[in-house]
């Protein structure tokens, strides 16, 4: 039976009077163990080990940071339990921080220091030999594609090259299970891209566990296949993307032309609960039957709005995520 | 396949070592970037401080009342003491704590798997290892020229008996202040006003120790001042001349005047009261500052 990544059992955390997280309860299992796929030329023909991509997803204050601290131990829950690893994060809070990696949202630097010195030196207090640590910091750095730059002060580096230096300080000591908070804060669209990219191929196929905790669901489609979505300190859904999005309820797509406060006010007076998207002109209305199309259509014709496209709607995360933030607010 | 060279990501499977290398990894780096943050800052300061504290030893050794060498030896490092403490102190003890809590760099010295002792010890060693130099220079000129002037240097044994006790001294003067200025220090994100902090609460102190002894004769407020309590608990620990090597005895009218009325316990528990709330300052808001990160 494959180990327990994460678990966490009816998490409370307050901060005096908020809190920022209330009675969370989840659990991911690790992927199974690495295994022999054949034979070739006489030697055995490993796969790399396989990991899963985890997306902490949440509006800004659901708790995500918070989530992550106690799971490294670096605060104590108000009440509950969680565990990374399989290891408890009160009284294993060290040995937890010995195998997983955590990347902060804010940076974190030691001015006056190289990539070089800085990476080694995350890798030191990891307990890496002096040796092993200058070693080890040049290998990540040439592999996040620092190594032109690595002799620089970070003081002088740009914002998506201080990323990368805080996910080598991160990956230093090739954790089994790296928490990445925020990775693509502050990045340009091509910036955002590479990191993406490079966490991907991380989990992919270096094996290593990733825990992504962000509030754009673009970098959270990107990378992973499993999703935790937090809001307001709740868990709002858990499980793999494809599964949260199947199950999502069934909406009709409507793009239309006219007074749209009064269309939404119309639909509502008809049991009817639309939903906003990025887009003024479109609208999501959840219903169980899809061909009951007559009420949408009484309600456009009583307020003179113009329905310019009607369709089932596809699903996506982008439309899921905000019916469960929706549905848990009410 | 895997290429030829590759340069991509790769595991890492080496072996960690036990935990006290961590906090001599932040000890060193400490050091380092600690010299590179003020280098001349550093030289001007230790040269002055220690300019100004040899003189006291020469002073004390030209006075055959005070020929015993414990005794000189102490008053050199209270007074090499202040000195290290008002100059070298400030520009090592203030940005120790403050400056990583100004950049946010608790969060990734705390996401590895060190403890806040480790760091706070690692932090502690990085100032004494400015601080210990300049202390030793003055009292061990004094405790050289001392065994020098008695004209007995071959008193080998007594010798590395008084050298082996300053030694021990060393930590007992310096870790109080360490402490103090490292919990000013972690108070705030500006060093200067970390630095500032620790010089003028311990000018209070020597001050308000001296006006109380002196003028108003109490000698119970000697027990203010943190150097006069090192100055205390040396005279116990380092070794009395053997009888054949005093000359003259020390002054009776002196000797009364410097005694205290209270025992070197006193002040023993003093120095270790101000160290551990000052470590517990430290470690309180570094625990704050962790939580607000």
């Amino acid at each position: 039976m494959p180990e327990s990544l994460l678990a966490v059992d009816s998490l409370v955390k307050t901060y005096g009077r908020v809190q920022a997280l209330q009675s969370v309860s989840l659990s991911v299992a690790a992927a199974e163990s690495p295994h022999v796929a054949g034979l070739v030329g006489g030697e055995d023909l490993v796969q790399p080990p396989r990991a899963r991509a985890i997306g902490l997803l949440g509006p800004n204050g659901s708790g995500k940071s918070t989530l992550i601290k106690i799971l490294l131990g670096l605060i104590d829950p108000t009440s509950g339990r969680a565990s990374a690893l399989g290891l408890d994060s009160r009284s294993q809070a060290l040995r937890i921080r010995q195998i997983t990696g955590f990347m902060p949202e804010s940076d974190c630097m030691i001015p006056r220091m190289n990539a070089v010195q800085y990476v080694a030196f995350a890798g030191r207090l990891v307990g890496m030999s002096a040796g092993d640590a200058l070693a080890r910091s040049h290998d990540v750095l040439h592999a996040l594609d620092l190594g032109e730059a690595r002799y620089r002060d970070i003081d002088t580096y740009s914002t998506g090259m201080l990323q990368r230096v805080k996910l080598a300080q991160a990956l230093v000591h090739h954790p089994r299970l790296l928490f990445l908070d925020e990775p693509t804060n502050g990045l340009d669209p091509r910036g955002r891209d590479e990191m993406l990219a490079l966490i991907r191929e991380i989990s992919r196929k270096k094996g290593i566990n990733v825990v992504l905790s962000s509030h754009i669901l673009h970098d959270v489609e990107t990378v992973c296949d499993e999703l935790i979505v937090l809001h307001r300190g709740r868990l709002v859904a858990s499980g793999p993307i494809r599964d949260i999005v199947g199950n999502a309820e069934k909406a009709l797509e409507i793009r239309f032309r006219g007074d749209g406060i009064r269309f939404r006010e119309a639909l509502r007076s008809l049991g009817m609960a639309p939903r906003d998207t990025m887009e003024t002109d479109r609208l999501l209305i959840p219903l169980s039957d899809l061909k009951e199309t007559q009420p949408v259509l009484r309600a456009a014709a009583s307020t003179g709005t113009q329905v310019r496209h009607m369709a089932p709607a596809e699903k996506n995360l982008e439309d899921v995520f905000a019916g469960l933030i929706e549905a848990a607010d009410k | 396949m895997s290429g030829l060279f590759d340069q991509t990501y790769q595991p890492w499977t080496g072996t960690l070592q036990p935990r006290p290398f961590r906090f001599l990894a932040i000890t060193w780096t400490g050091v380092i970037n600690t010299w590179r943050r003020s280098p001349v800052a550093l030289l001007i300061c230790g040269g002055i401080a220690m300019l100004f504290s040899l003189p006291n030893a020469f002073i004390g050794m030209m006075m055959p009342a005070l020929s015993d060498p414990a005794f000189v030896v102490s008053a050199a490092l209270s007074s090499s003491m202040t000195w290290t403490f008002l100059l070298i102190m400030p520009v090592v003890g203030s940005g120790l704590i403050a400056n990583d809590v100004k950049h946010n760099a608790l969060l990734m010295y705390f996401s590895k798997s060190i403890h806040r002792t480790d760091y706070v010890l690692g932090k502690a060693m990085t100032a004494a290892v400015f601080l210990f130099l300049p202390l030793l220079l003055a009292p061990m000129l004094a405790a050289g020229l001392g065994l020098y002037s008695l004209g007995d240097l071959a008193t080998t044994a007594y010798s590395c008996k008084l050298f082996l006790g300053l030694m021990a001294c060393a930590p007992i003067a310096a870790l109080p202040g360490i402490a103090v200025v490292m919990a000013f220090s972690s108070c705030t994100k500006r060093t200067f006003l970390a630095g500032t902090g620790w010089v003028v609460l311990y000018l209070v102190l020597e001050s308000v120790s001296s006006i109380l002894s002196a003028a108003a004769k109490l000698k119970w407020g000697y027990l203010l001042s943190i150097s006069s309590n090192v100055f205390r608990v040396a005279k116990e620990i380092l070794p009395a001349a053997p009888t054949q090597m005093k000359l003259d005895g020390m002054d009776e009218a002196m000797k009364q005047s410097l005694e205290t009325p209270y025992s070197a316990w006193y002040s023993a528990g003093i120095l270790a009261g101000v160290f551990i709330i000052g470590l517990s300052i430290v470690i309180w808001r570094i625990a704050n500052a962790e939580r607000r990160s």
